[in-house]
């Protein structure tokens, strides 16, 4: 396995691409690409993020990580929490199906650190085949409405976590993800897996389309609830009665 | 022109969000405004039920204002006007039908926090908003995706 993931550093690409028309203000979306020897997986850093925000609690996040990675390994994660609710979710490859995080194993964390009272932000890192990819800080605070996994750390009475996908739940994390793919043909269908590549976008999470659903079926696009206005020179009236 | 007279209208929730048509990703042009009551939206994974959904546009050039946003409305036979976010609730919420919840469609990319006083919930969002219609064995369901997350303001 570490063959089939270990990252040709040369083939590392830098791509730099214009985000879409926002009411964003925030620099422009940055994508780092890099090469693997066989497998290349694409893993959508955004829906990583997005899954760590929903999820109810740690099986549901390994369930719901599993059904974002495309590749044939399944990810296992280990949460740790510390006395200050800083958490840490490590996701790995189980190669060797000990259970434990060992050497050349980790792909990214997600780690979430309180900042104030009822305030706390969290970082993704990638590792091995996707070491380069880090997510922006991104924010939470008691009032958002997220899964229980964060939102339980602003419970007067938190219990910190400790948690560890274990052999026997792969096996089921295995199955459902089996299923999940054969009710998902469009994304898990015939194409071939070579050839693709994985990264992730450095300092901007938002692309056109970021809120595509992961879970359902089939999902149409609306509308966006802001106006690309940038490079006006003249201001609307504004009312104030 | 005043705020209460600005052509803030009920509207179909499929037409307000734009959920009439196929679109592969939603469409950045849209500009459409209004409200609807509906019996259930997603703000991403959370069911809101009962809710009045009201969708508003900032622009991606509106300044940041602290604890407020810039709407902006596009008009017809006349440039767009721009009311602050606080005064049009202010204005319009009590003209508008009761709901267990308000729900606003609308982008905040500056993530203010939004300090209306309403009745009952208000949902909002921080960073970019966007409608969809995911279709899936159970059936359809209408869902705001917020880039940075949904705030619940309690009443």
């Amino acid at each position: 396995m570490i063959s089939k993931t270990k990252l040709l550093a040369s083939a590392l690409i830098l791509a730099l691409t214009t985000a879409g028309v926002g009411c964003s203000n925030e620099p422009d979306r940055v994508e780092r690409w890099a090469t693997t020897e066989n497998t290349n997986v694409k893993i959508d850093w955004n829906k990583v993020n997005q899954a760590y925000r929903d999820a109810s609690g740690p099986q549901d996040l390994e369930k719901r990580i599993n059904e974002i990675y495309e590749g044939d390994e399944l990810i296992s994660i280990a949460v740790a929490d510390q006395d200050d609710k800083t958490q840490v979710v490590t996701g790995f490859f189980d190669k060797n199906k000990n259970g434990s995080v060992d050497e050349g194993e980790k792909i990214f964390t997600i780690k979430r650190e309180p900042t104030g009272s009822g305030e706390a932000h969290v970082q993704t890192v990638g590792y091995g085949p996707y070491a380069g990819y880090a997510s922006p800080f991104w924010s939470i605070t008691s009032g958002m409405l997220m899964g229980a996994m964060i939102s339980n750390m602003f419970m007067p009475r938190y219990v910190p976590m400790t948690y560890v996908t274990s052999n026997a739940r792969l096996s089921d994390l295995g199955s459902h993800r089996s299923s999940y793919r054969a009710s998902n043909p469009a994304r898990f269908g015939k194409a071939s897996k070579s050839g693709r590549s994985y990264g992730g976008h450095v300092t901007k999470p938002s692309k056109p389309g970021f809120g595509r659903s992961s879970g359902f079926g089939r999902s149409s696009g609306g509308g966006r609830f802001g106006l690309a206005r940038r490079g006006r020179t003249v201001r609307p009236e504004r009312l104030t009665a | 022109m005043t705020i209460r007279e600005l052509p803030f209208r009920e509207r179909p929730v499929r037409e307000l969000l734009n959920l009439d048509g196929r679109r592969a990703e939603p469409d950045h042009a849209y500009a459409g405004y209004g409200w609807a009551r509906v019996d259930e939206i997603w703000l991403g994974e959370h069911a809101v039920r009962d809710a009045l959904v009201l969708g508003l546009h900032t622009a991606d050039d509106a300044e940041p204002l602290g604890n407020d946003v810039e709407l902006e409305f596009e008009l017809p036979n006349r440039g767009p006007v721009s009311v602050l976010a606080s005064t049009f609730l202010a204005k319009w919420l009590p003209e508008l039908p009761k709901a267990s919840a308000i729900v606003l469609a609308l982008c905040n990319p500056h993530r203010a926090p939004l300090h209306v006083v309403t009745p009952v919930p208000l949902y909002y969002a921080h960073g970019d908003v966007e409608s969809w219609l995911d279709e899936g064995d159970g059936g359809e369901r209408i869902r705001l995706a917020a880039q940075y997350g949904w705030i619940r303001r309690d009443a």
